[in-house]
């Protein structure tokens, strides 16, 4: 968890950026421009989520599960 | 000898024979598909946690109508059209469901409780194997949860009743239930109702569509376990509370579900065992199973016989129809972009409906090719799903009850 210390604090920046586009940022504009930074935001929101689920990624050697032989048929 | 009045002596049969003939036949219809769903349920044709409860609720209240004064019919089981506080302090102490409706019902806590359950049953380390690809096939099998919303709204529902309908397609019945409530309070009984219906049905109709759309040789594809990580506890309650967090943020509306489902995966993470036992048991269990009582009892004659029933089966039917499409569409995408090394099987999974398309995707894939192993894979799409619904209820929630009159 420690080495992957920039995805979970980038991914939350930028989770927490999206919102605040959506939540404070949006409610400010009209029209086209406040469409267009809502669906920025949640864009925002999804990528920061996904960038802070791949901190949990791991190489193959470190891996839950090892490979089954397969059986032949 | 005394003349008898046997109509006295049975009133159901008393009030059945005094009211409208169209109720009358209702009734009776609603008795027999009660009985239907009881012994459908324990058969397994149908969920049984879910339709003995509904079954009985349903024959029980539609035959236990009784004269309430002299002019007035009705039951004893719950009223769900009170407000006025007064005349619901008595109906709390004579309907013995009413405090159930009132105080579980009514605020979606019921629905809250559920998802909990759901939560503590949930491991998002599945998510975790490739995160991207499930939340893309999540988002993708939400298809017909947004395209049903349109037809919907051409077919004469107005926008909140569209979009509580068009919520079947996300396949989670406590989220259809939680948006009804808040969009369509006069609807929510029907809609939940087929919600269930359908729901239960999942394992028996998916599979047909993933034959019909998906060849063997592409059901069988073993997936590279190589790639399943090992995700610590410590990563996984990371996880959760930030993605809680911020899912609260940006939808307040729904904040009750999402700290609802968060907090069974993390009492579930967290490694403590009474409270994974209570929620995991008690919790998801006795929810479920008052859910379907409560639903079964407020389906009376009355509800079926709206107008809008016939239109919410099809719309139904339409909406988890769609997403099926759309999921295993995502599925056949995650195939040609991971060079074909990606069971599309999976696809089904990301519809929801935690964990019956799991179990659906994984033995289809079983039944094509026996060493395809995808659950680790289809469980990670299925949490995927219930996320990707969530949001998908906030944002009708969010854009309806603020735009919408």
């Amino acid at each position: 968890m420690r080495g992957k210390k920039a995805y979970w604090i980038g991914g939350t920046l930028t989770a927490l950026l999206g919102v605040g586009l959506v939540r404070l940022l949006a409610p400010a504009l009209a029209g086209v421009a406040s469409s267009l930074v809502v669906v920025a935001g949640y864009l925002l929101v999804i990528v920061g989520i996904t960038i802070v689920a791949l901190a949990t990624r791991r190489k193959d050697s470190e891996a839950f599960l090892t490979i089954e032989k397969e059986a032949k048929d | 000898m005394p003349e008898i009045d046997f109509l006295n002596i049975f009133q159901g049969i008393a009030t059945m024979v005094a009211s409208d003939p169209l109720i009358a036949v209702a009734r009776v219809v609603l008795i027999a598909l009660g009985i239907a769903f009881v012994f459908l349920g324990a058969k397994g044709t149908l969920e049984p946690l879910i339709m003995i409860p509904m079954g009985i609720g349903m024959a029980c209240v539609n035959a236990g109508v009784l004269y309430l004064s002299a002019n007035t019919m009705g039951t004893i089981f719950i009223d769900p059209t009170v407000s006025d506080p007064a005349k619901l302090l008595d109906i709390l102490q004579i309907d013995f469901l009413q405090p159930i409706y009132t105080f579980t019902f009514s605020n979606g806590l019921i629905a809250c409780l559920v998802f909990m359950g759901i939560g503590a049953i949930s491991d998002i380390g599945y998510m975790l194997i490739a995160p991207v690809r499930c939340m893309f096939i999540a988002i993708m099998a939400e298809l017909g949860t947004l395209l049903t919303f349109p037809i919907a709204v051409a077919m004469g529902l107005t926008y909140k009743e569209a979009a509580a309908i068009a919520m079947v397609g996300s396949a989670d019945a406590p989220m259809v239930l939680y948006t009804s409530l808040l969009l369509a309070r006069d609807l929510f009984v029907p809609i939940t109702i087929v919600a269930y219906l359908y729901l239960s049905l999942c394992y028996a109709g998916y599979p047909y569509l993933v034959r019909l759309m998906i060849p063997k040789h592409l059901r069988g594809i073993k997936m590279d376990q190589k790639t399943v990580p090992n995700v610590s506890p410590a990563e996984k309650i990371t996880f959760a509370i930030i993605t809680a967090t911020v899912l609260c943020l940006l939808f307040p509306v729904a904040a009750p579900l999402f700290m609802s489902f968060f907090v069974g995966v993390i009492v579930r993470e967290s490694g403590v065992k009474q409270y994974v036992e209570f929620l995991s048991g008690t919790v998801l269990y006795g929810s479920t199973f008052f859910l379907g009582l409560l639903l079964g009892v407020l389906f009376e004659a009355n509800t079926i016989l709206n107008p809008k029933v016939l239109l919410l089966l099809f719309l139904g039917m339409t909406a988890l129809l769609l997403s099926g499409i759309g999921g295993i569409i995502g599925g056949y995408i995650v195939y040609w972009t991971s060079g074909r090394t990606f069971n599309p099987v999976i696809g089904i999974a990301g519809v929801s409906c935690v964990p019956t398309t799991a179990k659906v995707a994984q033995k289809e894939a079983h039944l094509a090719n026996k060493f395809a192993m995808v659950l680790p894979w289809a469980m990670g799409a299925c949490v995927s799903g219930v996320i990707s619904s969530a949001i998908i209820a906030g944002i009708y929630v969010t854009v309806l009850q603020t735009h919408t009159p």
